[in-house]
């Protein structure tokens, strides 16, 4: 299932850089004394005079290789730009969206375990605020307060000279402290405001009423009877959001300069630079699946009513 | 002989109605329960037997009002809330509830939710816990491999048979029923009666049935009590009940249920209960009743006794032979 929407999510992505007015080549027809034969001669050098058809059996038969064309910008494959990118996107992303979801579940529950509280109230109200919050705004936030006291830009420092493996990361975590908070601020409102809709639902079911007249006590029926019912939705809603910090990512990674996948999809709009947003729109597909393809697995392991 | 087990005394339950006007579900309801009793709350849809079994056990969380007194072996219970009934949960009363098709989690095998309600001495090891929890499923008649289904793999009468092993589990001395057979066809009714009514018998243990069918309360109780709009309109042992009821909602009820072989003509109760967010001037019953007098609709009857053991509210009782 997972490939068959990726096979449809690379074909997508084949043909929208095709139905675009003007091929690669037409922008060269802009530079002085080129001539229609040197136009023609670049085409069947890039094999743009072939058939559609034609093209786009090449065009699946090089990324079966792994290949993904060379950009524009640097002259690097594709590929190594976009896995150096990935490389830093990934743990910035996922620290932030790790914490966003431990503080957002368990954020949830308390408010939907002491509904109508005034601690209930306050978790909700601060929840919606962050979620209303744009992520660019609370980046800038976040810079002008904690701007002096973590590094406010790019992911090492340029000055540290041979740095051990230890002192490498302990810079890098440093640099991902800022933007990572970012990511988890803009989902944990979403997250936290999720489970507590998820969790008041699970404690309104009959096995809840069975579980407190067996006399267990609240803490027992959260852990035994409500949380893993409550993680069927979140889950599938956390996959679905993944989707949403994607685009969220170009934003952060603008802010704080981070050389991640975001920024190089906005210098690569910026620059023209085809080979490398076709290449990008592509790992950014694959990452939305396979989150999705993960929250089915999640989904498969807590539920027992589902099978594969 | 033995002090009651449990004691209700006019017990009350609002909830917190629509526009603000509340629901009084249950008006002053009062019963005792002794060890080995086997008792029936009896009546209509919506006549307030589930919300005063939930009450009782202090089930009914905070969109329910409750007053009046439940006393647990002479121990006031109902005042101290969760906190006061929590010692008396499953070790002393449990439940089956109303649609147990719901009551079981379903991402949990059967087998653990019967064992973590095991007395704690019993579940030693998580082995010895899922051994009582087959060996409790076995008593109700399904094999002890079922511990390791989850509630979806099994038929509608196998999840009530397991909510019945697990309402065992902690060993109490009442155990509530409500309406434990209606989701089921015949068959399954039955052997489920036949169960309790086995369970009741081997472990000692009081029953409280709850339902609206005469026939299966006839089988297993020997006391009713028959509610209507929120109160008790007549109670007293199950076989007088039914060949000389003294109240007129016992009477149509009866009237109403179709029991096999006798040759008499079935009837339904016309009209419908009243509401319940208004307050209710005379005899709650009084729209329905096929014989009323001036003073129904002046005074609520009271719950008097009208022969031995036998006690009911109807103002002209004394002249229904
Ligand atoms: N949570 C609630 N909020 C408001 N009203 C309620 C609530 N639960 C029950 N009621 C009302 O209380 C009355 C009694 O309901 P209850 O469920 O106790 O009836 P019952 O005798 O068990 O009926 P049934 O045979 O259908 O189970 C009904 O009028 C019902 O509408
Ligand atoms: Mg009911």
């Amino acid at each position: 299932m997972a490939l068959i929407t990726i096979f449809c999510a690379v074909s997508l992505n084949f043909l929208l850089f095709r139905v675009v007015p003007g091929d690669a080549v037409s922008n060269l027809a802009r530079v002085p004394n080129s001539t229609v034969a040197q136009q023609q001669a670049l085409r069947h050098e890039f094999g743009l005079d072939r058939s559609i058809g034609a093209q786009y059996v090449a065009y699946l038969r090089e990324l079966a290789h792994g290949n993904l064309g060379r950009s524009f910008a640097n002259g690097q494959p594709v590929s190594k730009n976009l896995g150096e990118a990935l490389g830093n996107t990934l743990p910035m992303v996922l620290l932030g969206t790790v914490v966003a979801i431990v503080a957002g579940i368990a954020t949830g529950v308390l408010g939907a375990v002491r509904r109508g509280t005034r601690t209930d109230r306050a978790l909700t109200v601060s929840s919606l605020a962050v979620y209303a919050l744009p992520a660019q705004w609370v980046g800038l936030l976040l810079l002008f307060l904690l701007g002096g006291v973590f590094p406010s830009g790019g992911r090492v420092d340029e000055f540290l000279i041979e740095p051990s493996a230890w002192q490498h990361a302990v810079d890098v975590l440093w640099h991902m402290t800022l933007p990572s908070l970012v990511v988890g601020l803009t989902l944990f409102g979403q997250y936290a405001l999720l489970t507590r809709t998820a969790t008041l639902e699970t404690l309104s079911e009959d096995y809840v009423l069975t579980a407190r007249a067996k006399g267990l006590s609240t803490p027992r029926i959260v852990r035994r009877h409500v949380l893993r019912n409550a993680m069927l939705p979140i889950s599938t809603m956390i996959a679905l959001t993944l989707g949403s910090v994607v685009g969220g990512v170009v934003l952060i990674e603008t802010v704080f300069s981070w050389p991640g996948i975001g920024r190089a999809v906005y210098s690569a709009v910026t620059s023209r630079d085809y080979p490398m947003l076709q290449g990008a729109f592509l790992v950014l597909t694959v990452v939305v699946v396979v989150c999705n393809y993960v929250s089915d697995l999640v989904c498969l392991r807590l539920d027992p009513r589902i099978t594969a | 002989m033995k002090g009651p087990v449990l004691e209700v005394r006019d017990l009350h339950v609002w909830f917190d109605g629509p526009g603000g006007r509340d629901v009084h579900a249950v008006r002053g309801v009062s019963f005792d329960v002794r060890p080995g009793d086997r008792l029936a709350l009896v009546g209509e849809s919506g006549c307030g037997k589930t919300t005063t079994v939930l009450a009782v056990l202090g089930l009914l969380g905070a969109a329910a009002s409750v007053s009046g007194s439940v006393r647990v072996d002479g121990q006031e219970v109902l005042p101290g809330g969760d906190a006061a009934m929590a010692p008396y949960r499953w070790g002393d009363l449990s439940i089956v509830f109303q649609g147990a098709l719901n009551a079981l989690n379903p991402v949990r095998t059967v087998g653990s939710q019967i064992a973590e309600v095991l007395p704690r001495d019993r579940r030693v090891s998580r082995r010895a816990a899922l051994r009582q929890a087959g060996e409790l499923l076995e008593r109700v008649g399904m094999a002890a491999r079922n511990v390791a289904r989850y509630p979806h793999e099994l038929s509608g009468g196998m999840r009530q048979r397991a909510c019945i092993a697990m309402a065992l589990a902690g060993e109490p001395r009442v155990l509530f029923a409500d309406e434990p057979t209606t989701a089921l066809d015949v068959v399954v009714q039955a052997q489920i009666l036949e169960l309790l009514d086995r369970l009741a018998d081997e472990l000692g243990l009081a029953v409280v049935l709850i339902s609206h069918d005469l026939g299966l309360v006839g089988q297993l109780c020997d006391r009713a009590m028959v509610m209507y709009a929120g109160r008790a309109v007549e109670e007293g042992p199950t076989v007088g009940l039914y060949t000389a009821p003294r109240h007129p909602y016992t009477r149509l009820l009866y009237e109403a249920t179709p029991v096999l072989g006798a040759e008499r003509p079935l009837r339904s109760i016309g009209g419908g209960p009243p509401a319940l967010d208004v307050p209710l001037a005379g005899c709650a019953f009084r729209s329905r009743c096929p014989d009323t007098e001036d003073r129904c609709s002046l005074t609520e009857p009271a719950l008097t006794p009208v022969a031995p053991a036998r006690r009911a509210a109807c103002h002209l009782t004394g002249r229904t032979p």
